[in-house]
């Protein structure tokens, strides 16, 4: 009777064990971070049993998945995930848990196959913090080229998120173990002080609006509308304001292609760099009046050729054949009290000639 | 576009056929044409000569039939205005419903969202049957709207 009271006891003991070892998720903290961390409490790690245990024996490469076109399921999504029955059978959790803690994405996103945003400083935090680095969902957005918290650039890793589960570690080693990179990371930071500023303050102000916009059930509208902007401004037309390095490291295997002028404007967003979303932002935030001309002229000493006007924007957008139409239909779709067409100060000889 | 087992390429080419009545599209067919190198751009309509495809259906069996003779004859078959005999039907079509086909088809062609994107790792490495996916979206986004319109 004492025994199986004790056994009882005993295994009370290990549920209770379980529950206090799952780690906690921190705020903004992305599914696939979360779930490396409480992975790597287990003595026999989950996700690499499943990876690695095919049925046939043999390890399939993401990059022969890839190619043959199987779906790639978004590890920091709930649905379709791979590694979740696992995760809940392992850790005891239940799904309503997993869906309060992690609800999903709010924003459009950076595909998973070209994610790899980080902030060095966010890394270093975390893993002083709790000894393992954690990546944020605010990373993962298109129109947040920026670290909220710190309020600096983020970064390129050179390691992909889709090629690896443990990516925030390899991403924090990468940068970490390569002096040159870190090197470079900072300079890159340093070197655009006022257009970063300037690209920060957008960013909240977007960040303000969106909120608005959500009470209303238009915060999607208005991200679009933003997006829209930013696409226009990646366009080859506004290329020359760019720093060269915005250009480096593009995702995928190949750098900006030239689809054409529906290719280029709806998909080279998905895998330009941060730096290169970064100053969409801050010309988008120009063609919205969130930057003034004089506060743009006053980071001309970051880049000569950088269009500090409205109308300078307009003008090079123009010379492209097709360009504004597309902009504009584009921009009619997302309208909204909170951004419209008639907000934004479009020279009146382009308003006259698109009928915008 | 990637085929197992061979080099990826970009070239195809895609021939609608069109009620330009309704202006519904009621059929298409993909073709994978190596020969037409002269062409990178994976695009269904080529920008500097927007009606080509219109040009392509109108005169398909011309078209093939050039295309083989060329062949035949070693020479590599040029697109333009020669080929096509009847340039001066297409001129009758009204432009400003062309041109909103060709932007519908674009958009929905290319217009994909993060979460539709990730079934591909590489932009330039399109499987086929994620191309068939894709035009099949485009096709019936046009068809969709140009319902929408007529009604």
């Amino acid at each position: 009777m004492i025994k199986r009271t004790a056994g009882l006891w005993l295994r009370v003991a290990i549920v209770k064990l379980k529950k206090y070892i799952i780690a906690q998720p921190l705020a903004d903290e992305t599914l696939s971070s979360w779930m490396w961390r409480v992975n790597s409490t287990t003595p026999r790690p989950v996700l690499s049993h499943i990876r690695f245990s095919s049925p046939d024996g043999e390890i399939v490469t993401r990059d022969t998945l890839g190619i043959q076109g199987e779906r790639f399921a978004d590890r920091d999504l709930l649905v379709g995930n791979t590694f979740m029955e696992a995760i809940m059978q392992t850790f005891d959790i239940s799904e309503p848990w997993l869906r309060k803690h992690f609800p999903g994405f709010t924003q459009p996103t950076v595909p998973c196959q070209f994610r790899r945003a980080f902030c060095s400083q966010c890394f270093m935090e975390s893993y002083q913090q709790i000894g393992i680095p954690v990546s944020k969902v605010q990373w993962c957005y298109l129109t947040k080229p920026l670290c909220e918290l710190h309020g600096v650039p983020l970064h390129d890793s050179s390691i992909m998120f889709i090629a690896h589960d443990d990516y925030t570690v390899q991403a924090l080693v990468a940068y970490w173990d390569d002096p040159n990179f870190k090197k470079n990371c900072d300079l890159i930071r340093d070197a655009g002080r006022m257009k970063n500023a300037l690209a920060l303050k957008a960013q909240r102000r977007l960040h303000n609006v969106t909120k608005r916009a959500s009470r209303s059930g238009e915060s999607f509208k208005v991200q679009m509308f933003t997006l829209t902007l930013m696409r226009a401004m990646l366009m080859p037309a506004l290329h020359h304001a760019y720093p060269k390095i915005a250009f480096d490291y593009w995702g995928g295997t190949h750098p900006y292609t030239k689809l054409g002028i529906y290719g280029d404007f709806y998909q080279e967003i998905y895998r330009s760099t941060c730096l290169a979303r970064l100053y969409a932002l801050y010309y988008s935030a120009i063609a919205l009046g969130w930057v003034s001309t004089k506060q743009a002229h006053s980071t001309l000493h970051e880049g000569y050729f950088s269009p500090t006007s409205v109308d300078q924007i307009w003008s090079r957008l123009d010379k492209s054949p097709g360009l504004v139409r597309l902009i504009l239909s584009e921009l009619k779709l997302y309208e909204t009290s909170f951004l419209s067409i008639a907000g934004l100060e479009i020279p009146s000889r382009i308003r006259d000639r698109y009928d915008a | 576009m990637h085929l197992p087992g061979s080099n990826s390429f970009y070239n195809f080419s895609v021939v609608l056929h069109v009620n330009v009545v309704s202006w519904g599209i009621l059929a298409y067919t993909l073709r994978l044409d190596d020969e037409l190198g002269a062409v990178h751009k994976p695009a269904l309509i080529d920008e500097s000569h927007p009606y080509r495809f219109w040009l392509w259906q109108a005169e398909r069996q011309t078209f093939y039939a050039s295309t083989e003779l060329s062949n035949v004859s070693g020479h590599v078959p040029r697109l333009d205005y020669d080929s096509f005999a009847p340039f001066r039907v297409i001129r009758k079509l009204p432009r400003a419903k062309l041109d909103s086909l060709a932007h519908l088809l674009m958009k929905a062609f290319y217009d994909l969202d993060a979460s539709q994107l990730c079934c591909m790792y590489n932009p330039i490495k399109i499987p086929t049957n994620l191309l068939f996916k894709r035009l099949d979206r485009a096709i019936n986004y046009a068809n969709e709207v140009a319902l929408r319109s007529a009604k």
